[in-house]
């Protein structure tokens, strides 16, 4: 009987999906080892005596500066506390590299490496992820990885950094033959198959044109817009179409000072 | 799992594995509420939700879960003989007191933050393995098929309110365990893995106002442990604990989350 019993529990237990979730399927689980630093704006999760809680002031005020940057940037009202959980490296974060991060807007959260050096790309890391949170809670989910990822990189502040449009357009400048038309980024169903450099600064360059061109008002249009519908719908809300708008954009930032 | 689940789970253990120790093995008597029999059961169940940023496995899901509890109450049919069940089943389940939970601290939610739950499912089982090891003991395998709609209230500083309507169509493969040694008490534990699709609609009201559907598909885990008690000639006391995982997979909306449910209630059948 109680053979019979112990190979009873030990076929429940090797059956046992584990709590909350699927063991293979679901989500992994978090460990507790954080000290929490708050700020206006942020909650600072750092492991304890790292890299980031040694910085966490400097890090604090660049990302306060970016809050309120994009804020003024969108025009858009938004006053949630957004999480970060800074790791020391790609191995403890599980991420794909030293400088990555992911954005959870739903709960207000974002994952970033944030090892040294502290630099301009670590801010632009964290600036990138963090307007992830803001943006799409201030403007619902973007209908197109352009807008989803453009966005972000689109609104950087320049006040610390200079990671914004002196950057993108530069950058634009010099990258134009490798930039695919504007009407094949917009395609979800390509967006993978760019590299994503490139179509990540192309469409954060491009969006920062329309925003000081145009301003907040006609871009938040194009916010929920489908890779389906989105030349449609630039050509209704700006009255010129995608093509146009990307040839001017171009000759915009070749002709910009170097 | 919450350590007081855990808690409330191994007293109940223990009462049950006391008053089925003090049975005789069943010899004539079936089982507490023989098919058909009807049951109800009340309880509380927990929600929890964590956005997906890569679908994996390992699926990345936010550190942060948005977390709640509320009433549930199941109501089910089931027919047939005890090798050849058919389960019927309907839930209704709300939450509130939504918190986000972080790894190191709760932070509270949004007073008005909700979600509600409509569903029903579809089971067929067999238990082609009975009286292995020993007397009693059960081991069965069913299909079902479920559906059910999930209805999330979310809210974000200043003003900003966001409705999810999902709609989710399920199917899974069940394992079932049944011990039914005694003759007043009956335990029994499933565990199902499935498929589902859904379509979603959200509502998102803020600087600008937006609508967006769209489909997607995931998986479905459920575990079930559930004790009957016979009090008396065709009525049972029933209590259950239910932990089920779902994932939702789709173009920029991918998120998983699951319910805790410990509920008692009673069952009346032959």
């Amino acid at each position: 009987m109680g053979n019979r019993f112990r190979r009873l529990f030990v076929a429940l237990a090797l059956a046992w999906p584990g709590s909350q979730c699927h063991a293979v399927l679901g989500p992994t689980p978090v460990d507790t080892n954080w000290r929490v630093i708050d700020s206006p704006h942020f909650s600072f999760n750092v492991r304890p005596g790292s890299f980031a809680e040694q910085n966490i002031a400097r890090i604090g005020e660049v990302l306060e500066d970016q809050y309120d940057t994009t804020l003024r940037v969108l025009d858009i009202r938004y006053s949630g506390r957004v999480s970060l959980f800074l790791y020391n490296s790609a191995a403890d974060g599980d991420m794909e590299s030293e400088r990555a991060g992911k954005a959870y807007p739903d709960t207000e959260t974002v994952r970033a490496t944030s090892g040294p050096p502290l630099d301009s790309n670590l801010f632009l890391l964290l600036s990138h992820e963090s307007n992830h949170v803001i943006q799409q809670n201030a403007l619902g989910s973007p209908g197109t990885y352009f807008l989803g990822e453009g966005l972000p990189s689109a609104v950087l502040s320049e006040r610390y950094y200079p990671n914004g449009t002196t950057f993108l357009y530069g950058w634009t400048a010099s990258h134009l033959s490798q930039i695919p038309a504007l009407s094949l980024l917009v395609d979800d169903s390509k967006w993978n198959s760019y590299d994503q450099q490139v179509a990540y600064n192309a469409s954060a360059s491009f969006l920062a044109y329309l925003l000081e061109l145009r301003g907040p008002q006609l871009l938040k249009q194009l916010q929920p817009a489908s890779s389906v519908s989105f030349t449609r719908q630039f050509q209704a809300t700006y009255g010129r179409s995608l093509d146009e708008a990307d040839r001017d954009w171009r000759a915009f930032c070749a002709s910009r000072p170097r | 799992m919450r350590p007081n689940v855990l808690g409330k789970l191994a007293v109940l253990g223990v009462f049950f594995a006391a008053a089925a120790e003090a049975q005789p093995p069943s010899t004539a008597a079936g089982p507490p509420a023989s098919p058909p029999a009807w049951s109800v059961v009340a309880g509380y169940e927990s929600f929890w939700l964590r956005d997906i940023a890569k679908a994996g496995p390992p699926v990345d899901a936010s550190p942060i879960a948005w977390e709640g509890g509320g009433p549930a109450v199941v109501v089910s049919y089931d027919r047939g003989r005890p090798g050849r069940l058919h389960h019927f089943e309907g839930l209704f389940a709300g939450a509130g007191g939504f918190s986000l939970e972080t790894p190191v601290r709760s932070i509270p939610g949004p007073a008005d933050d909700s979600e509600k739950r409509f569903g029903g499912r579809y089971e067929y089982r067999r238990y082609p393995f009975r009286d292995i090891w020993l007397t009693g003991f059960d081991i069965g395998f069913g299909i079902e098929g479920s559906g059910d709609r999930l209805i999330l209230a979310r809210h974000f500083q200043p003003s900003i309110d966001l409705d999810t309507a999902l709609t989710n169509f399920g199917a899974a493969g069940v394992l079932a365990v049944r011990l039914h040694r005694w003759m007043r008490v009956d335990l029994l534990a499933t565990w199902g893995n499935g498929v589902s699709i859904g379509r979603a609609t959200t509502n998102h009201y803020a600087d600008i106002d937006t609508t967006q559907r769209g489909w997607g598909g995931g998986w479905q885990s459920a575990l079930q442990l559930r004790a009957a008690a016979r009090v008396g000639p065709r009525t049972s006391l029933v209590v259950s604990y239910f932990n089920a995982g779902e994932g939702r997979l789709a173009s920029h909306d991918s998120f998983t989350f699951g319910r805790s449910r410990f509920a008692a209630g009673v069952s009346y059948g032959q």
